[in-house]
């Protein structure tokens, strides 16, 4: 007994009874993971700030492993918390060593995230390069914490590091009750009187609370790819690496290296606010100030816009907006984006901007967008506002085809010390999420796939459950209640960074002094370690390039109405408003047009019936989640039919809901009700925005939602209003349209008509040459300009160039084209499946000099090896050399091979007759090889099948009155489950005259759940249902004819 | 199908007939649900159930059970299709070795057919009959023979007679194709019913299959018209092999069945069985494949031995010794499901079970008929508790192997029974730190007296804690603080404090 007093007085040993407490000890963390050390870290930044914060710690770093990716968020959650961050980072040293390194200062934190760069860009991605030389040049002024590996300390780098950082270094102490902890105090303190350095506490935090093991474990398992069965000692002994309470740290740390924490917490004095972004200096011409240059260029601009002088409303707006850009100091911003645009205007790269400051009229001065403010109300007020104070946002769309070459103008200007891609930081989903937890708990993979699958893709978390049940998963094993658990607690985690879309961040000095730089997965690619939520937090400035496959093909229909027609249109130049194009619009003709092609637009159009540029931007915006998740899309149709009056709750409200008829339809007017209906002050309105955004991600949007119903409430607004709004808040999320991106894909909406319209020929040709793209297969897109009369041909090794080309002199009446005269369309060889365009380059210098005239000349003159031989006839494009496919492959594939010095000759010795192909097969294979057939539909050549006897086609439905009984059949090309209709799933069904759309009620995609997602010819049994001229098909009953179908290819375009 | 250019000596029957002009017969007996029968025969035909195929990267549906199949699986839907349509679906991939084991035990079925047995394409077996067609009398006794024989087998079979091999095999192939209904089927078809059987029933490959349609031929029949130089040059040699074959103007190269000298069958579970009873039926099967083998080797054992499997844990063999030799009669199976329903009965499962085989290294020569005369059916006879008595003097605890030593921080793992108890290398480096020599199987509670542990008088705390807090993955979850404290006999003791509870419990002594 008399031990045990004697065992409590030293320190190291206790009981975790009562320690003789006197007042606890002042502490910092100097060593904590977060969960952006993928795969070690087990708490979100924002978790451990909280944490640290709760526990009284002075102050937190996040060091995590060569990255700074989680400090932002670190950083605005510790603004809220009263503790201070210190920024820093973790290094694995020679073998056993690890080097932390925090930030003192500015120049200091440019120093690591210098260093950070450097070891990220000699490795591969995901992975760093450290040496002690690295260190020694890239950091002078930081505190440095070494942890030995005390059985074998790596002395060496102890001297060194204690020679070059001898005021800078500490030896640190990280104790988490195991068995030989004695033993490593002894030594360390061994070392730290060897080399003079004090002893610091620190400990290598990688969970905030102890309750996080389960989770870290399954980290680790997930890191070494294994199960956690199997790894063993590999695993921590015990959760002692969390956030732990200052009392317990008292209990285990020597007093002399707590304090040492504070010593270390009083150098570092760095702020992530200190960052200030400094824009690139050579957009302005050297001896000019920006304010001036920008003026010089907008009045050059408007100059050429408007030639015959500039509208006073123009003139107006341009002073109103200059003098917003100059008091906010902008000007650097648009000449950026200026310089971008002006690169790709001198290659010929059509692009538009969009966002919230693209479409002022200084934009359109300088080429940024093209929609015209003479002729549309669109203030830039609206999109930057002063007292938001938020960076401005143009992205700026480009040819998809061609964007790469933009991206390399602004490594090649900027260099790649100065210009990178923003991170997207790619977390776990929930189909990543089972399947490594599942993996971790060594689940076997069809279980795992199983299970995953038991997650369909329309249901909702919280249903998981259920679902596992019912798929019978028994979830009362510990195993499957782990599994649910972990799987929940991983969600969100983040997995790896990866680039962002088109993000680009430029600057003045240095990229890598403000932001650590590492390699992207896709080669000759950089990208910044924070996302873009990190850099709005920071305010730091982006360009977004972006890529716009619409682009590509009206730059290309330009490009062909020019040779054809001699007219050099542009998207500013097209006749506006015509009224034409407005009625295609109103009928819902709309296949292959930007944006308004889905099938919820068709049927919104003939019921909005857009007759001006401001109905398409309502167009655009309307059929999105936020509006029909708010329920405005009726209110706003009947508003607009004269069926409903409008009225407004007071002048304030009208001033902001007056253009869509008192529906707020935009996320700028939810934002500005908010303000105005609800009083949230422009800061509070800027955070909601920035909630909505990231909802899906987060969460964090029902402190808004009831705080926006209690002011709306005080102002005695209706209920169901503020009801309302707070639906369509959470339906914007991710999908946030705002009113300014609409505006510029309005007008990418009115350009693509007014082509469909004018020129049917030359768009579908210019589509067809941009693909893939779009929602549209080339079957369809052919079918539909066929219907619209354009003569469309089949691939001809005569004829054909390797791109789709259009043809006039060939049709028969016509040598020249009048402007009412449609040329056709001549299929080019990149139809053909598996043909390379070098063999296709040899075939057309050949012909150049003469057409061929038979297989053996074609042979003798191409030197075309038999593959690429049969990859012609498999396309059909021989069948004017040799009649029929069977019969010219047959003598294609009796050639000998293999035989280089010799000319391959034709085998005419076997003078056989081959079976003819009958039309199906010919259809069959054009579908195999090319992916579309100009013979017949495939629904044409069974209309004389006894199943499909009473089928209509899809032309005939506008014949047919509502609610009457029909029975159609057709090829499934869609499939679609809109989240906005619960359980509803739409299929497109295509014949030889056209889609139908049918309807398939929850019920019925329950009991016919095979049928539906496995029928590829399906036959449906239903009603009509009529509205103006939108037609469906209610489904009663769905059979599938795929059997009739036999080998024929036909992808559909599923639930995308 | 592997070709080998020199003639095949194990057909010399054949090379006779065709010397002496006469026709030979060939019999094929073609198992089309061979690779998903031996999994769906253990289990309940309720469950949808579906056999995965791995092209390359693409994992799609190779065959289904029927309620599968009624739900709207299709061969060839891919994996995450076949599961929107039925989450619930279960799927294995095809277990080749399995079903190796599983023909060759058809083929010792129909070793009394003719012994002149040849496996193919691991689902079909072809057998030379023209010399039991003599014996019959004639073709349709024969089949009538074959019709009878037929319910032995629980595996669907469509069965084709005709004059080549290969030619049997495509038309006993296009005979499933046309009616699957019943379980058994047998045909005899002249050689020209060949000309109508479609190309992809051939052994080719994808890219000659898309050569041979592209040229507008769908039948044999097709082929068989187009002169075979051209053919050949077009095809190659191998291709024009494989008509020669099917035409019976050649023999294919087949790899002749012999008997294995062991019995070995496994059945992977697809779920895991839980509760002993559910063993029962599946050795049921095995042992009545075990006495179909025995009838035909004429042979009798001694001793069985079953493997269990376990996910996480070593297999677990029991050996099932018998007090006399065994042959197989007609109770064989039942007598053998008695023994070992005593042998299950006090015995628990450590773990569900995911895998069963039953082996039997040995045979012996079946003693003389006479022996049996005299003293009938004694097994049988016995009493259970006799049965008993003898099954555990046999069986004893060695029969049982302990669970294996493994990394873990908790040392109740680390430190198993076979560990201590086995003269295992005292060497073996272990990464953990400071344990003790011995350690107690069952930690034992220490007394408390002001609040301090004692344990015959005080002790003290010399080092620690250390604290272990680990294994919440596998129901054995510890949070204890270890030390090592000093008896004051001078001792050195191993003891820990649970977190939760506060008990003080010694684990270990040192040495």
């Amino acid at each position: 007994m008399a031990s045990f007093p004697e065992l409590q007085n030293n320190s190291a040993i206790n009981m975790d009874g009562q320690p003789p407490v006197s007042q606890l000890p002042a502490y910092a963390e100097l060593h904590c993971l977060s969960n952006f050390t993928f795969l070690r870290g087990a708490s979100h930044p924002e978790e451990l700030v909280s944490e640290a914060a709760r526990l009284g710690y002075r102050a937190l770093a996040i060091s995590d492993e060569c990255s700074l990716s989680g400090v932002v968020r670190a950083h605005q959650q510790a603004k809220q918390e009263d503790i201070q961050l210190l920024i820093g980072s973790e290094f694995k040293l020679g073998k056993n060593s690890t080097l932390i390194i925090l930030a003192t200062h500015r120049q200091s934190y440019g120093q690591l995230s210098a260093l950070i760069t450097h070891c990220r860009r000699h490795a591969e991605k995901g992975h760093y390069q450290i040496h002690f030389e690295d260190i020694k040049r890239f950091i002078r002024e930081a505190v440095l914490i070494i942890l030995p590996d005390y059985h074998n300390p790596d002395v060496t780098l102890l001297e060194a590091l204690s020679q070059f950082y001898n005021g800078s270094l500490w030896i640190g102490l990280n104790l988490h009750h195991h068995a030989d902890e004695a033993l490593k105090k002894q030594r360390l303190y061994q070392l730290a009187k060897q080399f003079r350095r004090p002893l610091v506490a620190c400990g290598s935090v990688l969970m905030h609370k102890a309750s996080q093991q389960m989770l870290q474990d399954t980290l680790t398992a997930i890191r070494q790819n294994q199960s956690i069965y199997q790894l063993g000692l590999d695993l921590e002994s015990n959760a002692e690496h969390h956030l732990r309470p200052l009392k317990t740290l008292q209990n285990i740390y020597p007093p002399e290296t707590l304090a040492e924490t504070q010593t270390i917490q009083k150098r570092c004095h760095f702020s992530l606010d200190e960052l200030r972004y400094e824009y690139p200096a050579e957009v302005v011409p050297p001896g000019k100030d920006a304010t001036q240059y920008l003026r010089e260029l907008v009045i050059q601009g408007a100059r050429q816009r408007w030639p015959e002088g500039i509208p006073d409303k123009v003139r107006k707006l341009l002073g109103k907006e200059l003098l917003l850009i100059k008091e906010l100091h902008y000007e650097y911003y648009f000449l950026t984006v200026y310089d971008i645009v002006q690169f790709a205007r001198s290659e010929g790269i059509l692009c538009q901007g969009r966002g919230s400051a693209a479409n002022s009229a200084v934009c359109f001065c300088l080429y940024i967008t093209e929609v015209d403010p003479a002729l549309n109300d669109l203030l830039i007020e609206r999109f930057i506002s002063k007292e938001r104070n938020e960076p401005p946002d143009i992205d700026v769309d480009f040819e998809h085809q061609r964007r790469e070459e933009v991206i390399q103008f602004i490594y090649k200007k900027y260099g790649r010390d100065r210009a990178a891609l923003a991170a997207t930081v790619i977390t776990y989903r929930t189909k990543s999420a089972i399947r490594d937890v599942g993996k971790a708990l060594g689940l076997d993979l069809s279980q795992i796939e199983q299970m995953s699958k038991a997650f369909a893709w329309w249901d909702k978390r919280a249903e998981y459950l259920t679902r596992l049940q019912e798929s019978g998963i028994n979830t009362n094993t510990p195993t499957m209640q782990h599994f649910v658990q972990l799987v929940e607690r991983i969600l969100t985690f983040p997995r790896h960074l990866s680039q962002h879309v088109g993000g680009f961040i430029i600057s003045q000095g240095p990229l890598s002094q403000l932001v650590p730089i590492e390699n992207a997965s896709m080669v000759d690619r950089t990208i910044i370690q924070w996302d873009k939520n990190d850099l709005e937090a920071l305010g730091l400035m982006k360009v977004d390039i972006l890529a716009l496959g619409i682009l590509t093909a009206i730059r290309k229909c330009f490009t062909y109405l020019h040779t054809l027609r001699g007219q050099q249109w542009s998207m500013a130049t097209l006749p506006a408003e015509d009224l034409k194009v407005y009625q295609m619009l109103q009928n819902g003709d709309s296949t292959g047009l930007f944006q308004v092609e889905s099938r919820a637009q068709m049927a919104m159009l003939p019921r909005l019936k857009p007759v001006t540029f401001y109905d398409l931007v309502i167009q655009v915006a309307i059929v999105r989640p936020g509006p029909i998740q708010g329920k405005m899309v009726h209110p706003y149709l009947k508003r607009r039919q004269g069926l409903e009056p409008v009225h407004y709750a007071n002048d304030d409200i009208k001033q902001v809901l007056e253009r869509t008829l008192g529906v707020p339809i935009f996320q700028e007017q939810v934002i500005k009700l908010a303000m105005v209906a609800a009083g949230f002050s422009a800061g509070e309105a800027d955070q909601l925005r920035r909630a909505m955004a990231r909802w899906k991600k987060t969460g964090e949007l029902k402190p808004f939602q009831d705080k926006l119903k209690k002011g709306m409430q005080e102002r005695h607004y209706p209920e169901t209003f503020a009801e309302q709004i707070c639906q369509q808040i959470q339906g914007f999320g991710e999908y946030g349209f705002p009113e300014s991106h609409a505006a510029s894909f309005a007008l990418l909406v009115y350009v693509t008509a007014w082509l469909k319209c004018y020129e049917p020929a030359a768009y579908c040709c210019a589509l067809l040459n941009s693909q893939p793209m779009g929602f549209y297969s080339p079957s369809q897109l052919v079918q539909d300009a066929k219907r619209h009369h354009v003569q469309v041909f089949d691939v001809d090794v005569n004829k054909s160039q390797w791109e789709h080309h259009l043809e006039y002199k060939t049709l028969p009446s016509i040598s020249t084209l009048s402007p009412q005269q449609q040329p056709a369309i001549r299929l080019g060889f990149l139809l053909i499946k598996g043909l390379k365009k070098q063999s296709i380059e040899k075939l057309l210098q050949a012909r150049h000099k003469k057409i061929f005239s038979n297989l053996q000349d074609l042979l003798d003159r191409t030197q075309l090896s038999p593959a690429e031989l049969e990859t012609l006839t498999r396309g059909g494009a021989l069948a004017v050399l040799s009649g029929n496919r069977h019969q010219s492959r047959w003598q294609i594939q009796g050639m000998e091979p293999s035989r280089p010095l010799l000319n391959e000759k034709l085998l005419q010795d076997d003078a056989i007759t081959l079976p003819t192909p009958s039309t199906g097969q010919e259809v069959m294979e054009d579908y195999r090889h090319l992916g579309l057939s100009l013979k017949q539909h495939p629904i044409a050549l069974l209309r004389h099948h006894p199943e499909l006897r009473h089928c209509k086609l899809a032309a005939q439905l506008t014949e047919l009155g509502h609610r009457r009984f029909v029975q159609i059949a057709g090829i499934v090309t869609g499939r679609q489950r809109p989240a906005t209709a619960t359980g509803v799933v739409f299929i497109t069904l295509e014949d030889e005259s056209g889609n139908s759309n049918i309807v398939v009620w929850k019920n019925l995609v329950e009991t016919q759940r095979a049928t539906l997602l496995g029928a590829r010819l399906l036959k449906v049994k239903g009603v009509v249902e009529r509205d103006k001229k939108v037609i469906h098909v209610i489904a009663g009953e769905l059979i599938d004819l795929s059997h009739l179908l036999g080998g024929l290819s036909y992808s559909s375009r599923d639930f995308h | 199908m592997q070709r080998k250019t020199a003639p095949n000596p194990a057909l010399p029957y054949k090379a006779c007939c065709y010397a002496m002009n006469r026709l030979p017969y060939s019999l094929c007996l073609y198992f089309p649900l061979l690779p998903l029968e031996i999994f769906t025969l253990t289990m309940e035909e309720s469950r949808p159930f579906a056999l995965e195929h791995r092209v390359k990267n693409r994992r799609c549906i190779l065959m289904c059970n029927t309620t599968a199949q009624s739900q709207g699986i299709k061969t060839g839907m891919s994996i995450s299709q076949a599961y929107s349509l039925i989450p619930e679906l279960l799927i294995q991939c095809e277990d080749t070795q399995q079903q190796t084991q599983a023909l060759q035990q058809l083929a010792i079925w129909a070793y009394d057919i003719s012994p002149d047995i040849f496996l193919h394409n691991n689902h079909a077996l072809m057998i030379e009959v023209s010399s039991c067609l003599k014996m019959h009398g004639n073709l349709n006794n024969f089949l009538l023979f074959l019709e009878k024989k037929s319910p032995q087998i629980d595996h669907h079979c469509s069965a084709s007679i005709t004059h080549s091999f290969l030619g049997a095999y495509l038309l006993a192939q296009q005979y499933f194709l046309d009616s699957s209904e019943k379980k058994f089927q047998s045909q005899y078809l002249e050689m020209n019913a060949l000309h109508d059987l479609p190309l992809f029933l051939m052994d080719i490959n994808a890219s000659q299959t898309e050569k041979l349609t592209g040229v507008g031929f769908k039948t044999l029949g097709d082929l068989f018209k187009i002169p075979q130089a051209a053919l050949h040059k077009r095809f190659g040699a191998d291709f024009i092999c494989q008509l020669h074959d099917i035409r019976g103007e050649s023999t294919p190269a087949l790899e002749k069945f012999v008997l294995p000298d062991k019995f070995s069958r496994t059945i992977n579970f697809i779920e895991e069985l839980e509760q002993v009873e559910q063993l029962i039926f599946p050795l049921q099967r095995l042992l009545s494949e075990l006495s179909n083998d025995l009838l035909v080797r004429q042979k009798t054992l001694r001793q069985l031995k079953i493997t269990l499997g376990f996910r996480e844990q070593k297999n677990e063999h029991l050996l099932l010794g018998l007090s006399q030799n065994r042959q197989a009669h007609s109770s064989f199976v039942k007598e053998m499901v008695a023994l070992l329903r005593l042998k299950f009965s006090n015995y628990t499962l450590q773990a569900p079970v995911i895998l069963l085989s039953l082996d039997v290294e040995h045979f012996f020569p079946l003693q003389q008929q006479s022996d049996d005369l005299f003293v009938p059916q004694k097994s049988s006879t016995e009493s259970p508790e006799a049965l008993l008595d003898q099954l555990q003097a046999r069986l004893g605890p060695n029969a049982l192997q302990g669970m294996s030593a493994q990394e873990d921080h908790r040392p109740d793992r680390a430190f198993s029974l076979q560990s201590l108890n086995c003269n295992q290398d005292p060497a073996t480096p272990l990464l953990l730190p400071e344990r003790p020599l011995w350690l107690l199987k069952e930690p034992r509670p220490l007394m408390i007296i002001d609040q301090q542990p004692r344990m015959n008088g005080p002790i003290q705390l010399l080092k620690g804690p250390e604290r272990i807090a680990s294994g919440w993955w596998d129901h054995a979850p510890i949070q204890r603080d270890y030390f090592i404290a000093r008896h004051h006999s001078g001792a050195l003791y191993w003891i820990f404090q649970t977190l939760e509870e506060k008990r003080w419990y010694l684990h270990g002594i040192f040495s």
